[in-house]
């Protein structure tokens, strides 16, 4: 009887526990078969989510393809939040949540309740990173922006620029550590160092949240392009950044990410090929350390192509990229030498320099035979205030060529209130003086003419042209202000028979698929001739110029460099004030060879006290490089600090100088 | 009676080493996998009583749940995307083995007949109810139904291929408890035969 009544309970028991089996399983069958239309109705469909993939850079050459800017690998640890919450969720009992408060309802702020990824984060991986040697203080806020917005379609980064041991250590423990992903992206790199680090500029990486507006409707998950923060990077950052590419998952009604449906793989930027040289723009900067602070440009004078824009101090942009250090930023930042400043197209005084565009006005209105007796001053004003020649003594009676070979003040101050100060301004603007060249780097500055309409507005506004003001714009003095790129540009002007080739940068631009996008085309700025300045007349101003580098009595003779080849230059020394005390700019702009000119080169030197003796042997060692049997080869540069003692005299002896003695003694 | 219960347990800690070694083994017979772990716990379910039998069903579905829920999600699928399928909860398992377990034990109390085949028997409907609950569990989860055929043959073949170690086991459990116990009655009794009329507590 006992047994029969337990076996009822038993059977029971049995019976509602297989009931209750059997109603569990007929309303899971009931939800997931029978009414399936009816929740499919109610459920979103599938969706698509777009997610941008950052295009690859292309490259810098010089004009002989030498890679002057590139990508090369960086290995960098990414972490997954989503799965990193995926993982603690299912690992961690405790649940970790924060509250935040919300918009206002009525007046009272709601609270809100999320998920604390940055609690979870830190337990979950970066105490195991840590324990792997990657410490590293991760910003909460950060954190939760990113998981806010792109949940683990997009790794969040933890550590760049790995090296290689880093990343094998990383890739061999992925599977203990949750959500982090190794990943190998290109990075900007300037394998040459500081070589034409003003000229290249350089990369910013993308800031988060910085989505062009036309991109924005495009992208579900935005990861942008690095862009050309400075020089050639940010000039032609629209040929250099590449196409993106795309890849669209798809997600099903919970969510659940189904698979890629389409992936459109990124494609490379065009590579822009450089007019520069960059052994030569090597030898020039490697010439320019012996001095503390100086810029030198060299141009054909055919095509305009400038072959190099050297200045110093020196930046290596591979300090900026991913981002600069602050050891390496109070480097820069605290030098006196200011090595952000490009001293080859910034403006500076330029001194006896821009008598060569009063001569070209003098060419103009005919006045070339015009002649003028040096007393060693001219004296201008009510108060006869005397603006003294460099020789105190005095000149003598001089023509044009020999005003230009011995470089006289008062000549060009007489000659210049001669022509008048209109006829003076006309050709400096038609010079393209006081106006950017549009050389296609950052950093340039238009430079000033005194009585053009520029110094008018805005540089001495209410001020007129007077005599003395004419005098001092004759000699490169006061407000005059111009960039060696500017001076070097003229001087190929009147080297190429008077036609003004416009400065270029950049010989040419190359896409891998699309081909060439923009040819090497020479363009032609202005024709000296057919703005009433003769042949004859430029012949005279090159012979003046040859006459400074060549005869007895010269300023420029120190710009010479050998026998065979002849140099014609102009030297100038523009005293200025910095740092409060007095201070000079040393100039000397040349072409060569005198018969059939191809190239012209103009250096300048902060604090360089004479024209002649400073930037003159910088220019002769210059020519030496270009006229030798082969031009310099590219070498990795150093970044060079300058200085800003004063420089009386150099004495330069380069390889070639070497060389040329060798040939000399030979022959 | 301790003992035995040790006994068993140190059973079940060999079926859940097996069943990493089973893993390991690139053995894939008709599609399906040998679920070492549950089977002896279905076993041992057999040999214990109703107390033992849950605490042996806790005991199981935490390791089996930590070996499925938590390995499963220790890498992504991809660099960028998140994982893929929704998991079910650590502790499902716990519950599923408690209830089977439980209906194991009313079953044979209430059945008039005995044995290994018996036993044999009630196991294979076991893991047929084990699998269905957990496939259903999991469509539901997922929101997304597998091929119905598919999913039932799977399980077909999973049940019949896991049962077919079951006698041995049983067999075993029944010796090891003739050996301890050999003047005592139990649930472990009738395990050493292959069918038994006689009930024995």
């Amino acid at each position: 009887m006992k047994v029969k009544r337990y076996r009822i309970r038993l059977l029971i028991l049995l019976t509602i526990m297989l009931s209750g089996l059997y109603f569990l399983l007929i309303r899971l069958e009931s939800l997931q078969l029978d009414q399936t239309a009816q929740w499919e109705e109610n459920v979103p469909t599938e969706r698509e989510e777009t997610i941008r993939i950052p295009a690859i850079r292309g490259e810098i050459t010089d004009r002989t393809g030498t890679v002057l800017a590139t990508n090369k690998p960086n290995y960098e640890l990414d972490i997954n939040l989503e799965t990193v919450k995926n993982f603690y969720k299912n690992t961690w009992i405790p649940s970790l949540e924060r509250e935040t408060l919300g918009r206002r309802e009525g007046g009272m702020l709601s609270t809100k309740v999320e998920t604390n990824i940055a609690a979870i984060a830190d337990t979950t991986i970066t105490q195991h990173l840590k324990a792997f040697g990657f410490e590293k203080e991760l910003s909460a806020r950060a954190l939760r922006s990113h998981y806010a917005t792109h949940k683990g379609l997009v790794g969040f980064n933890y550590a760049d620029n790995l090296t290689f041991e880093e990343f094998c250590i990383l890739a061999e423990n992925h599977s203990s550590l949750p959500g982090a992903e190794v990943k190998i992206r290109p990075r900007r790199n300037y394998p040459f160092g500081s070589l034409g680090g003003h000229i290249l500029g350089r990369t910013k990486g993308w800031a988060k949240g910085n989505i062009p507006e036309n991109e924005q409707s495009l992208f579900d998950h935005y990861q942008g392009d690095s862009y050309g923060d400075s020089g050639v990077e940010k000039t032609m950052n629209d040929y250099l950044r590449g196409v993106p590419g795309k890849r669209i998952i798809s997600r099903g009604p919970k969510g659940i990410y189904l698979g890629v449906k389409e992936e459109t793989s990124p494609s490379s930027g065009a590579n822009v090929q450089l007019t520069i040289h960059a052994g030569l723009q090597s030898y020039v900067e490697r010439l320019l350390t012996n001095v503390g602070r100086g810029g030198i440009t060299v141009i054909d004078v055919t095509t305009g192509e400038v072959l190099a824009l050297a200045t110093v101090p020196t930046i290596n942009q591979n300090d900026y990229i991913p981002r600069i250090s602050q050891e390496k930023f109070d480097y820069y930042r605290n030098n006196e030498a200011a090595p952000f400043l490009n001293n080859a197209i910034q403006q500076l005084q330029p001194g006896s320099v821009y008598k060569i565009p009063i001569a070209l006005a003098a060419a103009q209105a005919s006045m070339l035979g015009y002649s003028h007796s040096c007393k060693g001053y001219e004296a201008y004003g009510r108060d006869n205030r005397k603006v003294h020649c460099w020789l105190t003594s005095g000149h003598g009676s001089l023509g044009m060529t020999a005003a230009i070979q011995r470089s006289c003040n008062p000549y060009f101050m007489a000659l210049a209130n001669r022509l008048g100060s209109k006829r003076v301004v006309d050709v400096f603007n038609l010079m393209g003086f006081g106006q950017k060249s549009g050389i296609q780097t950052t950093g340039e500055e238009a430079g000033i003419v005194p009585g053009s309409n520029h110094w008018k507005r805005h540089i001495s506004p209410g001020s007129s042209m007077t005599q003395s003001t004419l005098a001092n714009l004759a000699i490169g003095q006061q407000d005059s202000n111009a960039s060696t790129l500017q001076v070097a540009a003229a001087t190929a002007a009147i080297a190429n028979k008077g036609v003004f080739m416009k400065p270029r940068l950049i010989k040419s631009v190359k896409h891998p698929d699309k081909g060439l996008i923009l040819d090497d085309q020479p363009i032609i700025k202005v024709d000296l001739t057919k703005e009433g300045i003769s042949q004859k007349a430029l012949k005279t101003i090159r012979y003046g110029m040859w006459r400074a580098a060549n005869e007895k009595g010269g300023t420029a003779s120190n710009a010479k460099f050998s026998s065979s080849v002849q140099v014609a230059a102009k030297t100038g020394t523009a005293q200025t004030q910095e740092f409060g005390r007095k201070s000079n700019n040393a100039w000397t702009t040349a072409f060569a060879p005198y018969d059939n000119p191809k190239y012209a080169v103009c250096a300048v030197v902060i604090g360089g006290t004479s024209g002649g003796k400073v930037a003159g042997p910088l220019v002769s060692e210059t020519f030496k490089a270009l006229f030798a049997d082969k031009l310099p080869e590219p070498q990795v540069m150093e970044n060079y600090a300058g200085h800003i003692k004063g420089i009386d005299e150099l004495n330069l002896i380069s390889e070639y100088s070497k060389q040329l003695e060798q040939n000399t003694s030979d022959n | 009676m301790i003992r035995y219960f040790f006994i068993c347990l140190a059973f079940l800690i060999v079926g859940a080493m097996a069943q990493q070694w089973v893993y390991g083994l690139d053995f894939n017979f008709l599609g399906g996998r040998v679920l070492i772990l549950p089977l002896f716990f279905f076993c041992i379910a057999h040999a214990q009583r109703y107390t033992a039998t849950l605490i042996f069903a806790l005991l199981t579905g935490l390791i089996w749940d930590a070996d499925h829920c938590l390995g499963a999600l220790n890498t992504s699928p991809s660099p960028d995307i998140a994982p893929a399928l929704e998991n079910l909860r650590f502790g499902y398992s716990i519950i599923l083995f408690g209830i089977l377990g439980f209906v194991i034990k009313l079953a044979q109390s209430l059945l008039p007949i005995r044995g290994v085949l018996v036993s044999t028997v009630t196991i294979l409907i076991a893991f047929y109810l084990y699998m269905i609950l957990e496939a259903v569990l999991f469509s539901f989860v997922r929101g997304a139904l597998p091929e119905n055929w598919s999913i039932f043959s799977y399980i077909t073949r999973i049940s019949l291929l896991s049962t077919m170690l079951a006698p041995v086991i049983l067999f075993l459990l029944g010796l090891v408890w003739k050996l301890l116990k050999s003047n005592e009655t139990g649930y472990a009794v009738g395990l050493v035969t292959l069918i038994s009329k006689e009930p024995r507590r």
